[in-house]
């Protein structure tokens, strides 16, 4: 275990350092700076103004500098927000991400897990066909198809909630069904999978055989092996809830992350760019390294196939 | 491929020739036909395929044709799905922006696979160190969430795309490159248990060359799990290509693809309801055909689920 620790946390530390190298080197081989998107500012005004951000010095120095700001937990000024430090506007829009990030997880693990267990439990039987029907209609529904369409039914014709913005706890509602409920739909259907698969062992026909009630042995026997899958894909979902963010953020006009990073793209705002690819990294890595550690906690197994 | 799988189910109802042995194929292709529910994705995948690239001939509007009388006009005898908020006939626009999105699928998806087999073959067949920190190599790469730096990437190179083809370029690329990586695992899996069987020993004491035992002989007896995943992930592909559409990244105007289509809807949805409901049906027909066609392909062809 300690090994495995280890190697994966030092696995950790390249791919984060891969990370923040290339987010430096792609934003600014790009065309275009952070002030070339102003009014037309005269060459003169323009290089005095590189000159105090210390974009005139050499690319590779600028890179020193900023390795060195970040081991100090720096994240630098940014570009746009003058004066404000890109600490202080990720440490805004964090906070409603992860917020509508983890509502939309509970959703999605809540709804999904026992629709696929009961359907691996009742295989087979209308129970099954319905709930399996159902999650690959959710599947086949996007965020941005699903969100708009329950803003037009629960916002604007029912008038329920607000179809926008993020004021209060009711704004939460529509946003993190959205993206909970497609999630739900693909654990569902793991969930199920991983379920069917477990059922079908001997040990499993063995504890029926002892006369263990069908629901004990669901819930002490099968469980913990049949939503081993649900466990491995929690990393790539981790991933996917963020750029699901991305869309239920535009959608529902919610002020994340996701709307930070692609305006601060736009805008060549470097250091906001950097800073919020480098907290999505941390956060997506660390989460991955977590799921890892659950997976092996569950089943020892698994430290063989992965080391 | 598919004339050839034609003629062997064609024998196989033939009852005397049963016992003198049926290909891998042929027994999948008969198993596949029994899935009634894939059988029919199969159909209406084909069918909106045939829309997409032949529909807008047999539609009396191009895409570009603008009837300012009739803005965001409902469905009627002359416009089948409305028009948009410019007037161009929605049905031509969902045709035509679908073979964008088709295409994407279906471009990614090949570079995807030719990198991921032929990365995972090499990797499995030369095992040992090699293989070792090949499979590392895509440990890390697993790591990062090349999501963001696709997005970061078609921002950031944005003046330099200025034709709407390079952009195109580039969605496949980026979207290929990343979805390789599962593909490259499951090969280089099969590839390593197969690698002992006898008959890469007898290719190899008949002193074939590495390469040619891998892509003649090793490679076509992982087809399964790879057209298997390759389905599953033509869908994939096409919602990630509309979700960059749709934040704005993606396909740019006056080319279309479904995703733009969709976000064009989306804003319009209160006013002309119809420009989301249209797009929004070809695209999830699409994505639910291609998923069960490739579960249905999954248990014809008897793939494990397992991805090591």
């Amino acid at each position: 275990m300690l090994r495995f620790l280890a190697y994966r946390l030092i696995q950790s530390a390249i791919v984060l350092f891969i990370i923040v190298t290339v987010t430096f080197f792609l934003v600014r081989a790009a065309p275009g700076g952070p002030y070339s998107r102003e009014r037309a500012v005269s060459p003169h005004i323009l290089e005095k103004l590189e000159e105090q951000a210390g974009l005139n010095k050499p690319l590779f120095e600028q890179y020193t500098i900023y390795m060195g700001n970040l081991l100090k937990g720096d994240l630098m000024n940014s570009y746009k927000y003058e004066g404000r430090r890109v600490v202080d506007i990720i440490g805004d829009a964090l906070p409603i991400s992860v917020n509508l990030g983890l509502i939309a997880l509970v959703i999605a693990l809540g709804v999904g897990i026992p629709t696929g267990v009961i359907s691996a439990a009742r295989q087979n039987s209308w129970v099954d066909y319905s709930f399996m029907s159902v999650a690959m209609i959710g599947i086949c529904l996007p965020t941005f198809v699903l969100g708009p369409l329950l803003a037009l039914f629960f916002a604007i014709n029912l008038n329920f909630f607000n179809a926008s913005g993020w004021y209060d706890s009711t704004d939460w509602v529509l946003p993190s069904l959205t993206l909970g409920l497609y999630y739900a739909a693909y654990i569902a259907r793991i969930a199920r999978g991983g379920m069917l698969e477990v059922l079908n062992q001997d040990f499993i026909r063995t504890a029926r055989a002892k006369g263990v009630p069908p629901s004990k042995v669901l819930t002490r026997h099968a469980l913990r092996g049949g939503l081993l899958p649900v466990i491995s894909y929690m990393g790539p979902a981790f991933a996917a809830l963020i750029t699901g963010s991305f869309v239920i953020e535009k959608v529902f006009a919610i002020p994340g992350m996701g709307q930070h990073f692609i305006d601060a793209a736009f805008n060549r705002d470097f250091t906001l760019i950097s800073g919020v690819v480098i907290v999505y990294g941390t956060l997506i890595v660390f989460l991955n390294l977590a799921v890892d550690v659950v997976q092996i906690l569950i089943d020892p197994r698994q430290k063989f196939s992965t080391k | 491929m598919d004339a050839t799988t034609n003629d062997t189910t064609s024998e196989s109802f033939d009852l005397t020739k049963v016992e003198s042995g049926q290909s891998l194929w042929s027994d999948a292709w008969r198993r596949l036909l029994k899935n009634k529910l894939a059988i029919i994705c199969l159909c209406l995948l084909v069918f909106i395929v045939f829309l997409c690239v032949f529909g807008p001939i047999f539609v009396p509007h191009s895409e570009t044709d603008q009837n300012l009388d009739l803005q965001a006009a409902p469905p009627s005898a002359t416009h089948w799905m409305g028009t948009d908020t410019l007037g161009r006939d929605l049905m031509v626009r969902i045709f035509t922006g679908g073979r964008i999105s088709l295409a994407v699928g279906l471009v990614a998806t090949i570079v995807a696979l030719v990198i991921g087999v032929s990365y995972g073959a090499i990797s499995g067949f030369i095992g040992g160190r090699t293989d070792a920190v090949m499979m590392r190599i895509v440990d890390i790469l697993y790591a990062l969430p090349f999501i963001i730096f696709v997005v970061l990437l078609t921002v950031v190179l944005d003046p330099i795309l200025d034709q709407p083809w390079k952009k195109l370029v580039l969605l496949f690329a980026a979207i290929g490159a990343v979805e390789w990586l599962t593909m490259s695992r499951i090969v280089r899996g099969q590839v390593a248990s197969l690698k002992t069987r006898e008959f890469v020993e007898a290719a190899r004491s008949l002193g074939l060359s590495n390469s040619r035992i891998i892509f003649k002989h090793l490679i076509p007896n992982v087809l399964g799990p790879v057209i298997v995943y390759s389905t599953l992930t033509v869908p994939s592909i096409m919602l990630f290509e509309a979700v960059l559409s749709f934040i704005g990244l993606g396909v740019q105007p006056p080319a279309s693809s479904w995703g733009v289509l969709i976000q064009e809807g989306a804003d319009n949805m209160e006013s002309s309801p119809w420009m989301l409901f249209f797009p929004a049906l070809f695209f999830s027909a699409t994505l639910f055909s291609l998923n069960f066609l490739g579960d249905g392909l999954r248990d014809a062809l008897d793939v494990r689920s397992s991805k090591d």
